[in-house]
């Protein structure tokens, strides 16, 4: 296997053979590191001059638990669907590629050190440098399974945005509860009014 | 090895640049900006006590919301001073009262407090402007209506009409003073008219106090009319004419920021907050229970320090 540095280096010009790689000899300690590392650097930079507040402390740690929870569980969600949509492969596998992808997270932080000298300017450029990383975390993430999988670019993408499409009808179902007690204690407080 | 020198570049880029958000960068930049901010704190609508409409996000209305966001200013270090952007009729005497002793304690730890009018800060409204260092109003803003009142109706007639004969048992005398399915008797007139000269007198001192005003001078002007910005300024009820961002400037020149101060805005609802609030259904509910007559309904009978029409 080729040096981590050069694996990362072929994830960003051909994540294709990159996650082949990765899926065949990957190692999860090193997934590991990258994904602690990472998290914790980019959350450091963040807190350190971005953004402002008390308990800088508790969130960074916060964070960093957070990042690695999600990581974990997006993971189990996904291996389930792929596994559910026919796809064969690795639950350790899918972590140690999705885990490597973590990298890119770094690359906000150069962009932290333009916008802190940049007051008018610098969160319109962080807005911008962190959906394009998004985007492309999301393309890294849809590729990883494909290829851990061996499924289609279409069943990819479905696994990658189920769990999402999910959590977004959960929510509308919740709110739409929610108004329905609300309206219904408003339609009994009504009906009997306070008194004094 | 030609991708084995562009990451470690790319790492060492990395690296360096997170070395410096962490520990160059804090002397120089981050202080000027962070350190340098004027809060925006927005005192809308009728001045009510309590916790207003509270939600899962967030809480607005009440006094008690603008209370706290008034410590939040006080209690951060990077807000150098605040500016109270007051579009209101006015409200209970109370609740105005007690946000305007809160604006005090806040000035007399060294945060200048400036008011910058909106379309209206009559009454209730004035009196917290009265609280502050400096006020700001446009020429056309509504302001004045110093003064106190308590409303009463007297709906007997209406009753004798519609068949309607109310009964009570009281434990004493005034207990259902200002009862609307009776006239007031002229005790009652006279234990009310003291209260409401009392809140009246107290009134006249807080912009005599806060405009360095005579008291005699004040209660000339204070007759309950309103005045526009421009005849406030006249009056001395009103240092400056200008807008919004003329009060931050200036507050910002007060407390010696060179150049743009940042703005932190308080109370200012993000998108998800507004999906979440009940605002509207509780401001709906609020509406169909005030008019609905309730037997010694507070209420419809606290001092108010409002404008009777606006």
């Amino acid at each position: 296997m080729s040096s981590i540095l050069e694996t990362l280096y072929d994830m960003f010009a051909r994540p294709k053979e990159a996650f082949q790689v990765i899926a065949g000899y990957g190692k999860l300690s090193k997934a590991c590191q990258i994904v602690f590392f990472s998290t914790t650097i980019s959350s450091l930079a963040a807190y350190a001059n971005v953004f402002e507040g008390s308990f800088k402390g508790i969130m960074l740690l916060g964070q960093i638990v957070f990042s690695v929870l999600v990581w974990g569980i997006s993971v189990a969600v996904w291996h389930l669907l792929a596994e559910l949509l026919g796809g064969r492969g690795s639950v350790k596998t899918l972590l140690t590629t999705i885990g490597f992808t973590y990298f890119l997270q770094l690359f906000i932080v150069p962009i932290y050190l333009i916008a802190s000298f940049l007051p008018t300017f610098g969160f319109l450029l962080i807005m911008i440098a962190t959906l394009t990383l998004a985007v492309w975390s999301i393309v890294l993430g849809i590729l990883a399974i494909r290829e851990v999988y061996q499924l289609s670019g279409g069943k990819a993408t479905l696994v990658y945005f189920l769990p999402l499409l999910i959590f977004i009808g959960i929510f509308i179902v919740m709110i739409f509860t929610a108004s329905t007690f609300f309206m219904s204690a408003a339609t009994d407080l009504l009906a009997n009014p306070p008194q004094f | 090895m030609r991708k084995k020198f562009i990451m470690v570049l790319l790492s060492m880029f990395i690296l360096i640049s997170a070395l410096v958000l962490m520990f160059g960068n804090k002397s120089t930049d981050k202080h000027a900006v962070v350190g340098n901010k004027i809060a925006v704190i927005y005192v809308d609508g009728t001045i009510t006590g309590g916790h207003g409409t509270s939600s899962l996000l967030s809480e607005s209305g009440g006094t008690d919301s603008l209370i706290k966001q008034l410590h939040e200013a006080r209690d951060d270090s990077s807000v150098k001073g605040i500016v109270l952007r007051i579009n209101s009729p006015g409200g209970s005497s109370t609740a105005t009262q007690e946000v305007g002793e809160e604006i005090k304690k806040i000035r007399a730890k060294g945060k200048p407090v400036v008011t910058s009018m909106g379309d209206m800060a009559a009454s209730g409204g004035y009196w917290l402007a009265a609280c502050t260092d400096k006020i700001y109003a446009n020429p056309t803003t509504l302001t004045g209506s110093i003064g106190v009142y308590m409303p009463y109706s007297n709906w007997e007639e209406l009753y004798k009409k519609i068949g309607v004969r109310q009964e009570k048992i009281k434990s004493g005398i005034h207990k259902d003073i200002l009862s609307n399915d009776r006239p007031m008797t002229e005790e009652e007139r006279v234990i009310l008219q003291t209260m409401v000269d009392e809140i009246y007198q107290g009134f006249v001192e807080v912009v005599a106090e806060g405009r360095h005003l005579d008291i005699e001078t004040v209660k000339k002007i204070a007759d309950g009319r309103v005045y526009t910005g421009k005849q406030a300024k006249e009056l001395g009820l009103v240092d400056e004419m200008g807008n919004l961002y003329d009060a931050i400037d200036d507050t910002a020149q007060m407390v010696g920021i060179h150049g743009k101060p940042k703005i932190k805005e308080y109370g200012k609802n993000n998108p998800f907050s507004m999906l979440m609030t009940t605002s509207d259904k509780a401001e709906l509910l609020k509406t169909l229970l005030l008019n609905v007559p309730v037997e010694n309904d507070v209420k419809s009978v606290v001092p108010m320090a409002v404008p009777e029409k606006w």
